[in-house]
């Protein structure tokens, strides 16, 4: 076990290392110039050769990125050209909390709706219960995030006037205001999620109801709730938590597009306007967060998934 | 004499392979038709195909066509979806927006198709060397969520239609190196492949005839799933104002165009992305199908 963790450890180091790589040549090719951007209507030729000694821009390329991967391992990530304020400070301070919340917020949303719905799916299998939930949750599947969050502001927060569309409040410091807040976003982000996790927990129970210790189970007199829960929904988890864990990723796609939608203060708001405003080492910074954030999660969901099941740890 | 020999075994098990083939892509056909959400994605799918290439016939006027007179209609005889705060007709620039949808996903997913599946061939056959850098780039670009990758090579390209495509192509590579890899692992063990290997037929031809055919499907699959997945990117970056510029007849774009507009005139945002909607439900229903019918072993997966 330690081992494997071990293993997976430097593997994953070498592939930040790639990435880092990789995103700083993206980021060296990206066109107009950072120093005249920064500098504005302050151009002069002695101002842009002295701005472009104190970025080190007038040394060599590899040397540029030594000194870039330096600082980055140190936390030092530069200030915004805009804001003035630490990227540091935006990133992990301000915009991370938010963007935790919101997947939090979505994750907890998408269980508590889509659990149920597969389980009563499969257990009223090929019933119009089967087909309206599933075709809900394939509707929601493949509805774009960007779109549901509008259709969403629209019927509850502006026709029914039910939840405020904008703005952020942090449940830390004022809990109910924070969720109420957080209620239309964690909607939208999670609809997507929960049609996922819906149809996983509807065939994973339907193929674990066929198992022959279901049968015997029944055989034995075990019937209804007792036979779901205690027996058949064990094993049901297994895929389900793969699914979970493996897709959890994939809610930072998500996240970006509802934190735009509702002016939500996160992360992918945040790399979304560094991208508009071209603070290329803005994007850079958000960009390495996120991908240490996403490998962090696909790396501990395979070792969850390995101590939780057994079978793939002999492997 | 080895190629003349290896040369006959080839056509016998051409003939055969077609004759199987023939049986098994009937099968897949009867499993594809027997699933009514499939047939319907099927439906949904054509007809997205039919709207992206005859746009120009179907739209009733110019998507570009601006008329200040006319801005801000509801849906009409006239103008079926509304209009815009432009005055562009809302249904012409729909019908145009799908063929936007349909170029990018569909020159993304090949391309994407194309390379991946060399990469994967390449690094699943050979191994070693190959193998180690091909799947520590693909590791590289899969440790990227899709929308955050597309969004770096947006941002070293610069906006635009070729570069929305460039970027989703990269983005999808990984994928298709991944699948295809892993199904040329398994490949290259079996007695086939040893045989036509031991009958000196060559690399190359041993990956074209033997190994090729036989991961097929589930590169087949992947199309069909990734195409939804792409169409969405697409709109979503062209939303987020990354990706085709305005003023382009782009879906992503209009809904976004529209969300200032959402209480006056909900229909500039409504009808762009019901259509999006539609699209994707129809892709995914059919990429599901086309899963269940070409692997019927595989489950529910992502």
């Amino acid at each position: 076990m330690l081992q494997y963790a071990g293993q997976r450890l430097v593997h994953t180091l070498i592939l930040l290392w790639l990435i880092s790589i990789f995103v700083f040549v993206l980021m060296k090719m990206a066109p107009g110039d950072p120093v005249m951007i920064m500098l504005g209507s302050d151009f002069n030729p002695e101002s842009y050769a002295t701005l472009r000694h104190e970025l080190g821009l007038d040394r060599s390329v590899l040397m540029q990125y030594l000194i870039w991967v330096w600082r980055f391992v140190r936390g030092d990530w530069g200030y915004s050209y805009i804001s003035g304020e630490y990227v540091s400070k935006m990133l992990l301070q301000d915009a991370l909390p938010v963007t935790l919340y919101l997947s939090l917020g979505s994750l907890v949303f998408a269980l508590i709706i889509a659990i149920p719905s597969g389980i009563l799916a499969a257990l009223k299998r090929n019933t119009w219960v089967d087909y309206a939930g599933m075709g809900l949750a394939i509707f929601f599947n493949s509805f774009p995030s960007f779109y549901l969050g509008i259709v969403l502001i629209w019927v509850f927060g502006v026709t029914l006037g039910w939840f405020p569309t904008m703005g952020y409040h942090s449940p830390a410091e004022d809990f109910t205001k924070g969720i109420y807040h957080l209620i239309l976003p964690s909607f939208t982000l999670g609809a997507w999620y929960a049609g996922l996790i819906a149809r996983i927990t509807r065939s994973s129970l339907v193929d674990v109801l066929n198992e022959n210790y279901i049968k015997v189970a029944k055989a034995k007199g075990v019937q209804g709730r007792a036979l779901v829960y205690k027996h058949a929904m064990r094993n049901v988890l297994i895929p389900v938590v793969t699914i979970v864990g493996l897709q959890l990723g994939g809610m930072l796609r998500g996240a970006v597009m509802t934190e735009v939608v509702f002016a939500l203060p996160g992360i992918g708001r945040l790399v979304t306007i560094a991208v508009l405003n071209r603070e290329y080492h803005l994007v850079q910074a958000t960009v390495m967060v996120i991908a240490i954030m996403f490998i962090l999660v696909n790396l501990s969901v395979d070792v969850l998934y390995r101590y939780l099941n057994p079978r793939v740890r002999e492997l | 004499m080895a190629a003349v020999r290896a040369g006959t075994i080839d056509t016998i098990e051409d003939a055969v392979g077609r004759a199987e083939s023939f049986s098994q892509r009937r099968a897949m056909w009867l499993r594809f038709t027997a699933n009514k959400g499939a047939v319907v994605g099927l439906g949904i799918f054509i007809l997205f195909i039919l709207v992206s290439l005859f746009a120009p016939w179907l739209a009733p006027y110019d998507p570009l066509k601006q008329d200040y007179q006319a801005a801000f209609q509801s849906p009409s005889w006239q103008h079926w979806l509304g209009t815009d705060s432009f005055g562009r007709d809302m249904l012409s620039r729909v019908i145009y927006g799908n063929r936007i949808s349909f170029i990018v996903g569909f020159s993304s997913i090949t391309i994407a198709m194309v390379v991946g599946v060399a990469m994967g061939l390449a690094a699943g056959y050979y191994g070693g060397l190959i193998e180690a850098i091909l799947m520590r780039i693909v590791d590289g670009l899969l440790s990227f969520t899709p929308l955050v990758l597309a969004i770096i090579f947006m941002v070293a390209l610069g906006f635009g239609l070729q570069n929305v495509i460039f970027a989703l192509a990269v983005t999808f590579i990984g994928m298709f190196a991944r699948v295809t890899r892993g199904d040329t692992l398994n490949l290259k063990g079996e007695p086939f492949v040893e045989a036509a290997q031991l009958l000196g037929v060559s690399h190359l031809a041993v990956i074209r005839r033997h190994i090729f055919p036989n991961v097929l499907s589930p590169i087949i699959v992947q199309f069909g799933l990734n195409l939804a997945v792409a169409i969405l990117l697409e709109s979503g970056l062209s939303f987020l104002g990354l990706g085709v510029t305005p003023p382009t007849p782009d879906l992503g774009l209009m809904i976004a165009e529209g969300r200032g507009f959402i209480v006056m005139a909900p229909w500039i945002s409504g009808f762009p992305g019901l259509n999006l909607v539609i699209v994707i439900v129809g892709l995914n229903l059919f990429g599901d199908g086309l899963r269940d019918a070409l692997d019927p072993k595989s489950q529910i997966s992502a």
